[in-house]
């Protein structure tokens, strides 16, 4: 299966990219990846991607900061964002609604579960 | 998370850090905590290291089962011309039924042939007999005598059939069966790759799946990773502040509890810094927004 879809995956952890690269090339998606926040806004221009996966807490710029970045600009405000992350407050999960993310996915997650939420937001 | 460098504190500018690192307690602190958080930085780095190696070789071992499972010829339009164990028995068995039909209507009119020879030789005899009986014995006419050399020749003919069928069917029925033989055995052969490529596409979907339970497992070390990252941190905020703080209160305590709690990233930790019942998390929850 193969898709023009473009992922910008955000992770501090080079593993856990790895293991979402894995999930998503798998299933036919390209991947970008970036270290943190800044990373990734240093990359959204350059390569614009369809879909975002992010981490939330990460040095320098954590992810819920940058979803509320991403949703000041003109260019990708409507670009989905899912948090990919270890944290499971509600808190949390009602921070990142109010930053505009649109799915919230608790590790260790099921690599299906990751493809059918990208291809249900990124149809 | 790659730890940050170890910040000083806001000491006193009046108070030397020699003055500081002169207390034993403090000293200890600021000699021996780095070493243990050297040692928690090294290693968790070479656990991540170790785990990106390792998933960077099961990504590939995934990609060649995959592939591997994909040049298998699954249906007919993967390979064109190899057809399906099930039809490739019913074509044989049309065949055969086809060749057993032949030869059964040939038996059938070689049979037919031969009783119809037997009547004729019953019906010579009858007549035969029945001129005998109407002329006396001394007045039995040459043609007669002809006849019953034509009847004797024909009789040894019949017989000459009949052995001749019998022996054809043997053939027959000999190569009938080394037909059904060439025929098991090319369908054997036939079966033997086929049965080959199920069973490599099954391993392959298995393989597959337990990759994904590999893959799910290692994700663990992210929380491995995440634990060690703020125990390290903690450390080096212990540190900077044993060598600025000479008394420790309760209050003190309680609000560094507080600090190092508000930098936790998972439910588990927080349970366990309360000693709370420890559920791991089994994470894999979706949740649209």
């Amino acid at each position: 299966m193969t898709t023009c879809k473009t992922i910008l995956v955000i992770d501090d952890s080079s593993s856990f990219r790895t293991v979402v690269k894995l999930a998503l090339q798998k299933a036919g998606y390209t991947v970008v990846e970036a270290v943190d926040g800044e990373d990734a806004v240093a990359q959204l221009d350059t390569a614009p991607p369809d879909l975002i996966v992010c981490d939330v807490n990460m040095p320098r710029m954590d992810g819920l900061s940058f979803a509320r970045h991403v949703k000041t600009t003109e260019l990708h405000r409507f670009t989905p964002i899912i948090m990919l992350t270890t944290e499971s407050q509600e808190a949390k999960k009602a921070e990142g609604r109010a930053a505009g993310v649109r799915a919230w996915i608790t590790k260790p997650f099921q690599p299906s579960q990751l493809v059918d939420a990208v291809a249900r937001l990124c149809p | 998370m790659p730890l940050p460098p170890q910040s000083d504190c806001d000491a006193p500018a009046s108070v030397a850090p020699e003055t500081l690192l002169a207390d034993g307690p403090r000293m200890m602190v600021t000699e021996v905590v780095p070493v243990w958080q050297r040692h928690v930085e090294a290693s968790r780095q070479a656990v991540e290291q170790g785990i990106g190696d390792l998933l960077e070789s099961f990504s590939r071992l995934c990609e060649g089962v995959v592939a591997i499972g994909r040049q298998s010829p699954d249906s007919e339009a993967a390979t064109p011309g190899l057809t399906d164990l099930p039809t490739v028995d019913a074509r044989q068995n049309e065949v055969l039924t086809r060749l057993l039909d032949e030869v059964g209507v040939t038996h059938q009119r070689r049979e037919q042939l031969l009783a119809q020879l037997a009547e004729t030789l019953v019906q010579l005899d009858t007549i035969e007999a029945d001129l005998r009986d109407s002329l006396p014995p001394e007045a039995v006419p040459v043609p007669l005598q002809r006849l019953d050399e034509s009847r004797a020749t024909v009789a040894l003919l019949a017989q000459q059939v009949a052995a001749d069928t019998r022996a054809d069917h043997e053939c027959q029925d000999l190569a009938l069966g080394h037909a059904r033989k060439s025929l098991s055995a090319l369908a054997v052969e036939r079966a033997a790759p086929e049965v080959a490529e199920c069973a490599l596409q099954s391993l392959s979907a298995r393989i597959e799946k337990d990759l994904e339970r590999v893959v799910l497992g290692l994700q663990f070390q992210d929380r491995l990773n995440q634990t060690l990252t703020n125990v390290a941190c903690d450390m080096a905020r212990f540190t900077d502040w044993m060598r600025c703080n000479e008394h420790a209160s309760p209050a003190d305590a309680m609000r560094w509890l507080a600090e190092l709690e508000r930098t936790y990233t998972m439910q588990e930790q927080r349970a366990r810094h309360h000693s709370l019942p420890n559920t791991p998390s089994q994470g894999g929850s979706v949740e649209f927004f």
